[in-house]
This record gives C-alpha cells, structure tokens and sequence, in this order.
C-alpha cells in the first residue's frame, strides 16, 4: 500500500525516540543511590531471619530463584560469605565504586540472598520488585554520575541517550508489576473480584489466622470489616490502580496520580491488614518516575553538585 | 569519540536488555500453567474467590487447669513471621507430620524457660470460623477437630 514502507520506519524511529528520550545523568544516578541504599538495608535487616532459617529442618527447604537447582539448603558458611559480598557490594553498588564489574556481582548476591530467604515454603512479593531494579541497575551506566567511579575519573557522564532508557526500563518493571497483580486477580477471581466480596472475606481470614497463630493484627481491622462498603470502594480502586498503572509511563499529572494512588493503596493495606510493602511504601519503587535530580540535589553540599 | 559502531552497540543492549527484562516478567503468566516463583511471580496475593468460611490450624498451649492458651508464631515455626507458621501449620498435612510438628513445639515450649513450667500439653488442631460473624462477636469456633497432642517434655 503506498505510504506503509514509509510509516514502518517513521514509527520505528518515534519508538525509538520516546524510549531512547534522554535523561540526566544524575537522574539514573539518584535511582541508584535510593536503590542501593534501600537493598543494602533489606540485607541487613534479614540478618537475623538468614540466620533463624539456617537452623530450620534441612526438609522444610522448598528451593525458588536463584537456588531452585539445589537439592539442599546451602551451608551456613556460602550463606555467611554471600551475606558478606551483598553487604560490601551493596556499599559499592550505593557509593559507585568499580561499578561495571561489581553492580552486577551484588545484584546477584542479593538475588541469591532473598531468593533463600524464600525457599521456606513462602513466597513474600514484597522483594520482587526490588529485585528486579537492582538486576536492572547493575547492567546500566548507572555510575557516570554521583559515584566514586566519576571522582576516580574511571567514567564520565555520556550522551542523554544513554540514561533515558534504563529509567523507562525500571518504569516498566513497576508497571509490568502492577499489571500481573491485577490481572491475578481477573483470572483468579473473575470482575466478581471488584464486587469487594472476596477481599473482604481473604482479609477476614487473614486477620482470623493471625490471631489464632498469636500474632497481632490491625487495630482497624474489625471495624473496617464491619463496614462491606469499604470493601467493594477498595477492589475496585485495587483494579483500577493496577491494571492502569501504564498511564505512569506517560509524564505529567496522570503519573502523579498514579503513583500517589498506589503509595494510597499500600497505606490501605498496611492499614487494614498490617501487610507493609515496604519498596513502594518508601517511594523509592516509584524513583524512576521522578525527576530525582531536582529532589535530591539541593540536599547535597554545593560544591558536590557539579 | 563515539563511532557508528558504539552507537549500533548501545542500541543493541538498550532494546536487547530491554526485551530481556520484558520477557522474564511475563514468563510467569505465558505459561500454560501460571507459575508463582521468584523474583518472577504473578503476584497472586489476595485474587483468589473466598467464601466466609474460615479454617485455621494452629498449636494451643494447655495449661495444669486446663485452659487453651495461643502459641506465637516463634514456637509455631521457629521463625516470628506469621506466614511462616501459616505454612508450617499447613503444610503438615499427614497425621505423622501433624505429630511431629505438635513434638517439636513442645519442645521448643520446654526449652523456654518462661512457659515450661506454664503448659503440660501441646495441641495441634483446625478451628472453624464464620469469618463475617467473627467480627461481629462470634469469635468462638463453630467447629474444632483435634489432630494431635503432645505432652511438654520435662
């Protein structure tokens, strides 16, 4: 058809435009810095849990991640050495230092970290997503600014280009995210789901569980439940943050929206069901969307902004 | 200086790694069978369809007079993460590892020095709830079956 050997490559380049738009530097850069610092705690506030599970009962090990090949629980001391690489790579990774070769060995320990720390029989979700931005991070030039590499001389801040698409790439792992949680609950539980009904009755028998096992649940649980209303109010709204989280690639007021919806949810939910995500609860999953060099550059010393 | 070759390079890893990343987050959902994993999962919290009806397994302590006491999550899974005696909990499915896990949490009551001396018996049991009743004051069990019962070594 006349014209359509011409509109390929036309949208091919827009496509290419809008992923490849460039960023600052900086930007990419404070992502990584929130990032590392956010994994590198994640690390050491499990310690006492990696150590509690390298005493349980070598039966009760159900391997996921990065250890499913394993017939058995790694020993207490791959476990201690790999803690140790994740702690001082973790520092790398926040600080910049040696970056290109050392992002991507703490990504992996970190990933073999927490894949562990879920190889007991229970999947937490509540890490994925963090993760996933760090595998993300330690394979793009996240170090060409606000990093010991940039100091040393051992990089420099290239073309814009360079720093666009790794920010829209970590965008889409929160999107993407988001997404298969709402269409879990599509598949699972049908457009009934928004009725309300079921959320209601799972977060009931969640609260029920937790007393009953001894542990304290929400105090506005047994009221919130006592009102159905707010029940059907908060599925739908669940479904229509998750399943339009997409409408955040697009800058402007819609992100905005979007990402003060989704941190809104997950207050509900620590709220109603004492569950803390904590990554989107302390914004930093939602970094990538932001302008971080305006935020966090007037908290340095000037002299450090160059 | 940047050459066409660095260039072409560079647009090979952006949309390269790209895809990469794109795939692996999908992979969970395009299999035939959806499979929940880690780090890739399909976030399957809280989607699935739940009637009122609530079943809970857990261990109660049992005191010298007789009263039913909860047990935390720490003597249930040797860990304080509730979701992890939840699994606990529900993963003895067989009446030997019903067994066992009452053994081991009388044993891990023994070897606390504030509650060895506070319960005679462990009970490994399933309670069932009207979970919209429950909170609306009916929180004793409609049904309760006992699995097991273990003494607290001395």
């Amino acid at each position: 058809m006349p014209g359509t050997s011409l509109a390929a490559p036309s949208l091919l380049r827009s496509v290419d435009a809008w992923w490849r738009a460039p960023a600052p530097a900086r930007r990419l850069a404070w992502v990584r810095v929130a990032v590392g610092l956010y994994t590198t705690l994640l690390v050491l506030g499990h310690a006492p849990a990696l150590v509690r599970r390298s005493g349980f009962d070598p039966s009760r090990f159900a391997p996921v991640g990065l250890l499913t090949p394993m017939g058995a629980p790694p020993s207490p001391l791959a476990l201690t050495i790999t803690a140790a690489i994740a702690l001082l790579g973790g520092l790398a990774f926040t600080l910049g230092w040696r970056y290109r070769h050392l992002a991507p060995i703490y990504a992996l320990a970190l990933l073999a970290l927490t894949s562990y720390l879920n190889s007991w029989g229970h999947l937490a979700h509540a890490q994925n997503l963090a993760v996933m931005q760090a595998l993300v991070l330690s394979l793009v030039p996240a170090a060409d600014a606000l990093s010991l590499d940039r100091r040393a001389g051992r990089t420099r801040e290239g073309d814009g280009a360079r720093y666009g698409w790794p920010l829209r790439l970590l965008m889409l792992t929160v999107i993407v995210s988001y997404g298969l949680a709402g269409l879990a609950k599509l598949t699972n539980g049908g457009w009934a789901w928004a009725k309300g009904d079921a959320i209601r009755n799972l977060v009931a028998h969640d609260a029920i569980r937790k007393v009953r096992l001894g542990a304290p649940i929400s105090p506005l649980t047994g009221p919130l439940l006592r009102q159905p209303w707010i029940f059907s109010l908060f599925a739908a709204g669940t479904l229509v943050i998750e399943l339009g989280a997409a409408i955040a690639m697009r800058p402007g007021k819609l992100r905005r929206a979007w990402i003060l919806s989704a941190w809104g949810m997950h207050l509900g939910i620590l709220a109603t069901m004492g569950i803390a995500f904590w990554y989107p609860l302390s914004g930093v999953a939602f970094l990538s969307f932001v302008a971080t060099e305006r935020l966090f550059d007037p908290l340095l010393p000037s002299a450090r902004r160059s | 200086m940047r050459n066409h070759r660095d260039d072409a390079r560079e647009h090979a890893w952006a949309y390269g790694l790209s895809l990469c990343v794109l795939l692996a987050m999908l992979s969970p959902v395009l299999r035939c069978e959806p499979v929940d994993g880690f780090p890739l999962t399909t976030y399957p919290m809280y989607s699935g369809a739940m009637g009122t009806t609530s079943r809970v397994r857990t261990l109660l302590g049992i005191t010298a007079s007789g009263e039913q006491e909860l047990l935390s999550p720490a003597l249930i899974a040797g860990d304080p993460s509730v979701i992890l005696a939840v699994r606990t909990t529900t993963g003895a499915s067989s009446p030997e590892r019903r067994r066992a896990l009452c053994t081991t949490v009388a044993g891990r009551v023994a070897a606390d020095p504030d509650l060895r001396d506070r319960y005679v018996e462990v009970l490994f049991l399933t309670e069932r709830y009207d979970a919209e009743a429950y909170f609306l004051g009916a929180d004793m069990p409609e049904a309760i079956k006992i699995h097991a019962r273990c003494p607290v070594p001395r």
